[in-house]
């Protein structure tokens, strides 16, 4: 077992905040003091070499768990052993061996190529140079961004950066890998290489993942396994495709007409969510696109036109709402 | 011994690269490089003004020539320039650390994250007229008063300036470390940066029960007196041995604050 | 009066504001004590050590009053408005005044005066504190007779000062890292000003340069009414060259705006 947790929980005290002098004045003396619990007895383990997709909410508890799982939080209760080791007692031989990206944070110098970065790793890391070398041939190989290395950072594309800091956090080989939203923000055609490289990499080298995400996509390519989490708690604990059918499969067409048209005749493609006259969103199952898009293109004058996925928050929210 | 060090050179490979990538940073920004300069030099001379109107009358400060003044003078620009370009730009971005969340990955690296933290960014600009300044000052003084110019007078002044530099990092650490646990922390931060200021003169001129306190309770006297002290012979041993102890101490001190401090980080914390 | 009216808004926006964040003044007042204090134990240690009855000039009371008192009314002539400007200048909300029936030099004028109203007051009573304290011969005559220039020597002292960073603020058309500019030259005109030592420290020929300019004006002159270093007649003539000195700067901050202006609008801002 690569990681084990067990009644992992998390609270936060914070105080509630009232306007006006009258209340900062009576706040100086007393406040009144605040409870969230974040992440409540949460239990799970995960073996080595596998891909774990954790799904929820915003403010569901998965990034929550993410840092404590890396030593970053300390638990209110509960215990949890990654690769053996206690994460929060933040021992050095840990932390050599698993690396985290955080989607929204960049551990790169901005104003430096992202090689120097690299090069500061593997100081921190001490990884001598044979193994560096090589680590960094494959691992830009794979990404391919042979001539992106010598980039300053900060001039480069949002998904080429997010390669950089994947090259970064696996420099040193690490056991696991944690991801936090790493596709967040990045164009489709990003999202997907970075999706093949995690696959990719996770074959070669064996190496555990667990990664959050707000895109369905992520998940169902990369997780044959997928953990639920809302409100602080684990939901469903498996093989997606056990409850895909109940969200995934629903896609959203977006529609632009060249003039307006009636709501009603639309409402035989499935169910119109939002219309205006001449935008409308429709929502219709996934093997049904094929067939409404091109009747919609034939009998409507349509400008343009999208397929979206619907996106996970609503969709878990959704499942939730009614499985109760 | 070994692993000391073998510590030692670990920290220090890291430092290097922090300077390496601190100084090609900043030459993407050469005109912030030389308007900082600029400043700098400013903020020198409105400084140097204070010996200047000392040393004009003539007057034996406190017992010290206009000479000794010298090489007071001298290690507190000295002095500055060491604490300005090495440490004091990493402690004013702590609370951005915090709010920013970037200590969250510097916890997760295998370094001490007080060490990255207060390491990470090396400035050159700052430092650069100080630094000039105050070796022209000190190299003045020294000749004036004819100090020899030997090993023990060179190592002995080098070390307490480090011993210096090492006690101005501990105490000045401090107060960034408060942004733990109050937003507000600006005020305690500037009134430590004002002080440091008040070793602008030799702490002779201050009333005794002052200099008592400026060099035990809060020895923000004892970071910047010292190594003058010694070339001019007014050390006495049991001031020399708190020079050395001191930095040791309150270096211990600020590492308990540190640790409590990151702990409640870790235990809030969202 | 509805001309007046409009202004009178700016002075009371500019007050409130300076009420609203009354405890950065205060904290400011208490960081920047540190270098008065500095300079008190200075000034003591010189004289004690010297065995001397003046330095520069200056008895020890003279000197003690003196750098007191700079350390408040610097702080009461304190401009900051330059950033506000730089950044209106760059961020391109000059634009707003264009178009609106108000004066930017004005709505500036007003907000600074109102910021002042309230740390006026106090400090006031401090810098009269701080000479009755000192010295304590002195009677209630002589007291009002230079507080009769004093005060409205210290309002024209800020109307000046307000120009003169007005001038420096106008930089920002032309300087696209203005920051610096404005920390050197405050730390400059400061000790042009007679805000860190007396400026008869710095020999003759320097009195003689800067009473050629009108940074003499803004810090010195005041304290040294209310300090009794001047007589009656040299405090008249000094007060109506602060009066040139505001007409004059006056004149120039307007022609210079306009060259401003003229390359703010090339570049369409």
């Amino acid at each position: 077992m690569a990681i084990i947790v067990k009644d992992l929980n998390k609270q936060y005290h914070y105080y509630k905040k009232q306007a006006g002098l009258a209340q900062s004045v009576k706040n100086l003396f007393h406040r009144e003091k605040l409870v969230k619990e974040a992440v409540r007895n949460i239990s799970f383990s995960i073996d080595e070499g596998e891909i774990v997709g954790f799904l929820g909410p915003n403010g569901a508890g998965k990034t929550t768990t993410l840092k404590m799982l890396s030593g970053i939080l300390f638990p209110t209760g509960g215990s949890a052993s990654v690769l053996g080791f206690t994460p929060w007692e933040r021992k050095k031989e840990f932390k050599k061996r698993f690396a985290i990206v955080l989607g929204q944070k960049s551990q790169l110098w901005p104003d430096l190529p992202a090689y120097e970065s690299f090069q500061l790793n593997k100081a921190i890391y001490e990884v001598d140079d044979r193994t560096f070398s090589a680590t960094l041939d494959e691992l830009v190989e794979l990404l391919d961004v042979k001539e992106l290395l010598h980039v300053q950072a900060r001039r480069l594309s949002l998904g080429e950066r997010m390669k950089m800091e994947l090259i970064a956090s696996l420099i040193h080989r690490p056991r696991i890998l944690f991801l936090d939203e790493p596709t967040i923000g990045l164009d489709v055609i990003s999202q997907k290489k970075i999706r093949e490289f995690i696959r990719k990499y996770n074959e070669r080298f064996k190496i555990t993942v667990l990664l959050t995400s707000h895109y369905m996509k992520d998940i169902e390519e990369l997780c044959r396994r997928t953990i639920v989490i809302n409100e602080g708690q684990v939901m469903f604990d498996g093989d997606l495709n056990r409850i895909k059918t109940s969200f995934a499969d629903i896609k959203r067409l977006k529609v632009q007409f060249a003039e307006e048209v009636d709501v009603e005749r639309l409402r035989s493609f499935g169910k119109v969510t939002e219309w205006d006259g001449v935008h409308a969103t429709i929502e219709t199952n996934h093997q049904d696109v094929p067939a409404v898009s091109q009747q919609l293109l034939n009998r409507f004058p349509v400008l343009d036109f999208a397929v979206e996925e619907q996106p996970i928050d609503e969709a878990v929210a959704k499942l939730f709402a009614k499985g109760g | 011994m070994g692993q000391l060090v073998a510590g030692i050179r670990y920290h220090m490979k890291i430092w290097a690269l922090f300077a390496k990538y601190s100084l090609m940073s900043q030459m993407e920004y050469r005109s912030n490089f030389l308007l900082t300069l600029a400043v700098e030099s400013c903020f020198l001379l409105s400084k140097l003004i204070y010996a200047a109107v000392v040393y004009k009358t003539g007057i034996q400060l406190g017992g010290l020539s206009p000479d000794a003044m010298f090489l007071y003078i001298g290690v507190f620009i000295l002095i500055t320039a060491f604490y300005t370009g090495l440490f004091m730009n990493n402690f004013y971005r702590l609370p951005d650390y915090v709010r920013e969340g970037t200590l969250d990955l510097l916890i997760t690296k295998p370094v001490s994250t007080l060490f990255m933290v207060s390491t990470r960014h090396v400035d050159f600009a700052i430092p650069v007229p100080n630094m000039i300044a105050g070796g022209i000052i000190i190299a003045i003084g020294w000749r004036r008063l004819s100090i020899p110019f030997d090993f023990v007078h060179v190592a002995g002044f080098a070390g307490l300036l480090l011993c210096g530099v090492f006690l101005a990092y501990s105490l000045y650490l401090f107060p960034q470390i408060l942004t733990f646990w109050t937003v507000r922390t600006s005020a305690v931060v500037e009134f430590a940066d004002k002080a440091w200021d008040f070793n602008t003169m030799p702490m002779a001129i201050y009333r005794r029960w002052m200099q008592r306190i400026g060099t035990s309770l809060f020895p923000i006297f004892l970071i910047f007196n010292v190594p003058a002290m010694f070339l001019w012979n007014q050390l006495t041993w049991k001031m020399a041995l708190w020079s050395i102890a001191a930095p040791l101490l309150f270096m211990g001190l600020v590492r308990i604050f540190w640790n409590v401090s990151i702990k409640r980080y870790s235990s809030a914390g969202g | 009066m509805r001309v007046f009216g409009k202004y009178w808004r700016c002075f009371q926006m500019g007050m409130q504001n300076a009420i609203e964040y009354r405890a950065d003044f205060l904290i400011g007042l208490v960081s920047g004590s540190f270098a008065v204090l500095l300079q008190v134990f200075l000034w003591t240690a010189m004289f004690e050590s010297g065995d001397r009855q003046t330095l520069y000039g200056y008895s020890y009371q003279q000197m003690i009053a003196y750098v007191i008192i700079a350390g408040i009314v610097s702080r009461l002539v304190a401009t900051g408005f330059e950033y506000e400007v730089a950044g209106d200048i760059k961020s391109g909300g000059l634009s707003k005044f264009i178009v609106q029936p108000i004066h930017y030099l004005y709505f500036r004028m007003f907000c600074f005066f109102g910021s002042k109203a309230p740390q006026s007051l106090f400090i006031f009573i401090v810098a009269i504190a701080t000479v009755l304290l000192v010295d304590g011969s002195l009677h209630a005559e002589e007291l009002l007779r230079r507080l009769a220039f004093f005060v409205p020597a210290m309002l024209l002292a800020l109307a000046l000062n307000f120009f003169i960073f007005y001038c420096v603020s106008i930089l920002a058309f032309w300087l696209t890292e203005a920051w610096a500019a404005f920390i050197g030259l405050n730390l400059l005109i400061n000790i042009c000003s007679g805000g860190v030592f007396p400026l008869d420290v710095f020999g003759a020929t320097f009195m003689k340069i800067v009473s050629f300019s009108p940074f003499p004006y803004t810090i010195f002159f005041p304290i040294n009414i209310l300090n009794g270093k001047i007589s009656a007649d040299a405090m008249l003539q000094g007060c109506m060259l602060q009066l040139l000195w505001i007409v004059v700067l006056m004149g120039c901050s307007g022609l210079w705006w306009k060259q401003g202006m003229k390359k703010y609008i090339a570049v369409g801002g």
